[in-house]
């Protein structure tokens, strides 16, 4: 069996008018992990959800999902989907969407009733089952939305835009319980465009802008490309060091000095450099790029993408006195 | 099987959680009830379970006056006004926003990305609402054939051929409905563009029938005249087309009151019709055939009703007394009237309307089963 629960290979998608929403999507989700799609909005993100899920077809690519071809409707079975803008029947309760969902997906009615108070207690909406879906505000919604996607017990679970009307509560439990579902062995695919949700649970990130996706990998992977020291001092540095620092790829500013290295051996010179200066040095700190800084840097257009993971990293030349 | 049913299930659910559906199936209730209130006792006919009562003493209880009364009120006002207008655009309003509700972001998202294929989606919302007009057909039906049973003492099972002959004209419309709702999503394009086609397809047929009738005129030159046969020609068939309409022939007929009135008699004589009207009608008649053929298949229906209902009323004898001819008559009567109005046989009638909505719905599904949503 593949590692891989989505093995996918140049997906491209070009809607009639000739929108190009995917220009070639190389992409491999081992299994087992919390994957983030990120990117703004019109990026394609969900254009590549939909295809995954048979929503739309695809103009070109190919792929597998679970090892079978893109579109296999039996493979669609151990599949969990929250699409964004979930709309369920407002006539049926939050206990029977849920009964709904199990049935499309062939679920026998045993296990139906077994799951379905399972996942209503998981996402704290078993008090409120019998009412109906119209009543409910977004975040019940959305809670409910993800119990419907786990009834059919998925490997593979795609939450496009989970988060989005969820109160901070709701939130922290959601992030508990991808947790939870990680830890039995399930993929999570999640789509958001806010970053903050997708940080501390995230183990791998795509990061997608106009179709294509700009950089992939673990997240701490990505960080090492924009990550490096920072040296705080008192006072003002003279103008031939500051200089000398510019030359050296550092970056100036406000009683900072950056490094784009994680390295601690290439900091002591700089260190060496501000005390000869006179300087005090008040602190030295390994700055961790956000993944809204990275996300930036990446889609802002600012900067050439970083390279991949695995490709060397020059470190910085550190001007010498 | 269970996705299958569970998409039913849904859509009894949907169905059932709209107003329109109440509204439908109240309104169904109240014209059979009131279909069922009238009634007849030894004074005449009373309405309202026998609240108010018309005297008259020609249909009284059990003449075949009452009968005839009673099978006219329910083909004129209940299966030519309800059955055929009002309850199908309801249904059609009911039923309207089911595909394009399927479609949208959101629940398109809930229903095509799991197990049942999306032909098995579409599949299922359909029979769905065929189910939903079949419900209301069916107990509207059933309410009228004991209102039968009860007024007129005979059971009636030819009122049952109204539940195939409305769904079907449903499922014409509605198949055209389906493939516009699908192709753009709209509710109200939809229904605008439903209401539209029935409209143009009743015109054409209105049309066929006015024509022809001028057509038939045109064949005949009337005058009066005292001989009772004037000139009498032995048709022969053309050598190019025996088939040929035998309206080039003369002949001459008569027609009119006996002498004994003391009123003149008016001379028919056939003569070649107007060939231009015989093009139009050639011509409504193609572009006919495109279309869903309603009135002639409720007319089918109610044909069946009244034929089997004098053979149900048991007294036959009774009946062709109080009717003014005979069967052979009636025969010749209803072919020529099949002639005047152009009306074409029950088979092509159904199997051009059969074809219609399978098109209609083979490309609503091809659409359906192919739309990126």
């Amino acid at each position: 069996m593949s590692d891989y629960v989505l093995d996918l290979s140049g997906i491209r998608k070009t809607y009639r008018g000739g929108v190009e929403a995917l220009k070639g999507i190389d992409l491999q989700v081992p299994r087992g992990c919390i994957y983030g799609l990120l990117g703004p909005n019109g990026a394609g993100k969900s254009t590549m959800v939909k295809i995954l899920t048979t929503l739309i077809r695809r103009s070109g690519g190919d792929g597998t999902m679970l090892g079978k071809p893109i579109g296999d409707r039996e493979t669609l079975q151990k599949v969990g989907l929250l699409p964004e803008h979930a709309q369920f029947p407002s006539y049926l309760t939050g206990r029977q969407v849920i009964e709904f969902s199990a049935g499309l997906q062939n679920v026998s009615s045993g296990l139906t009733r077994e799951r379905t108070d399972e996942l209503l207690a998981k996402v704290g909406m078993t008090d409120t089952q019998s009412r109906t879906i119209k009543t409910y505000s977004k975040g019940m919604k959305q809670r409910i939305g993800l119990a419907q996607a786990l009834v059919n017990d998925p490997q593979i679970i795609f939450l496009d835009e989970p988060t989005d009307g969820v109160d901070p509560a709701g939130r922290r439990d959601f992030r508990a319980l991808v947790r939870a579902l990680r830890d039995e062995g399930r993929t999570i695919f999640i789509n958001t465009h806010i970053l903050s949700e997708l940080e501390p649970i995230v183990d791998r990130v795509a990061i997608m802008t106009a179709g294509e996706i700009l950089g992939e990998g673990k997240l701490d992977e990505l960080r090492t490309e924009k990550t490096g020291y920072v040296i705080s001092f008192e006072g003002q540095l003279s103008s031939e060091a500051a200089s000398r620092f510019k030359e050296g790829g550092l970056e100036i500013e406000a009683g900072n000095v950056k490094l784009s290295s994680v390295n601690a051996v290439d900091a002591q010179p700089v260190i060496d450099r501000i005390r000869q200066e006179g300087l005090v040095v008040t602190g030295v700190s390994v700055k961790s790029q956000s993944l809204e800084d990275l996300f930036i840097g990446l889609v802002g257009g600012d900067a050439t993408p970083p390279p991949m993971p695995g490709a060397p990293v020059q470190p910085p030349s550190i001007p010498q006195a | 099987m269970k996705p299958f049913l569970t998409l039913l299930l849904d859509s009894y659910r949907g169905l059932r959680s709209e107003t329109i559906f109440w509204v439908t199936v109240g309104l169904s209730l109240l014209v059979a009830v009131i279909f069922l209130s009238i009634g007849f006792n030894d004074k005449g006919i009373s309405i309202f379970f026998g609240a108010k009562t018309w005297e008259n003493e020609m249909m009284v209880k059990g003449s075949p006056l009452a009968f005839v009364t009673y099978v006219m009120i329910f083909t004129n006002f209940v299966a030519g006004g309800w059955l055929t207008f009002i309850a199908i655009i309801l249904a059609l309003i009911s039923c309207a926003s089911i595909f394009p509700d399927a479609m949208k972001e959101g629940s398109a998202g809930m229903l095509m990305t799991k197990v049942p294929s999306r032909l098995h989606v579409f599949l299922a919302k359909l029979t769905g609402s065929l189910f939903f007009v079949l419900i209301q057909v069916g107990l509207f039906v059933i309410i009228v054939f004991l209102a039968f049973r009860w007024r007129l003492g005979v059971w009636n099972f030819s009122l049952f051929w109204y539940v195939p002959a409305v769904l079907l004209v449903f499922l014409n419309l509605y198949s055209f409905m389906v493939l516009i709702g699908v192709k753009t999503r709209s509710v109200m394009t939809s229904i605008m563009l439903t209401m539209l086609l029935w409209g143009i397809s009743a015109s054409i047929n209105w049309a066929i029938g006015l024509v022809g009738m001028n057509y038939q005129m045109s064949q005949y030159e009337y005058g009066v005249g005292e001989s009772v046969v004037l000139e009498q020609k032995e048709e022969v068939p053309s050598e190019e087309d025996p088939q040929a309409d035998v309206t080039a022939e003369v002949e001459v007929e008569e027609e009119g009151p006996n002498d004994d009135w003391g009123s003149e008699r008016t001379v028919r004589k056939k003569v070649e019709g107007d060939e231009s009207l015989k093009s139009w009608i050639d011509t409504l008649k193609l572009v006919h055939s495109f279309f869903p053929k309603n009135a002639p298949i409720m007319a089918a229906a109610e044909k069946k009703l009244v034929m089997d209902g004098i053979a149900g009323f048991g007294d036959v004898s009774e009946f062709e007394r109080a009717s003014t001819s005979t069967g052979e008559e009636n025969e010749e009567l209803e072919e020529a009237m099949k002639e005047i109005s152009g009306e074409d046989s029950f088979f092509y009638s159904i199997g051009t309307s059969c074809i219609f909505a399978f098109v209609m719905l083979s490309l609503a599904g091809w659409s359906f089963c192919r739309k990126d949503l």
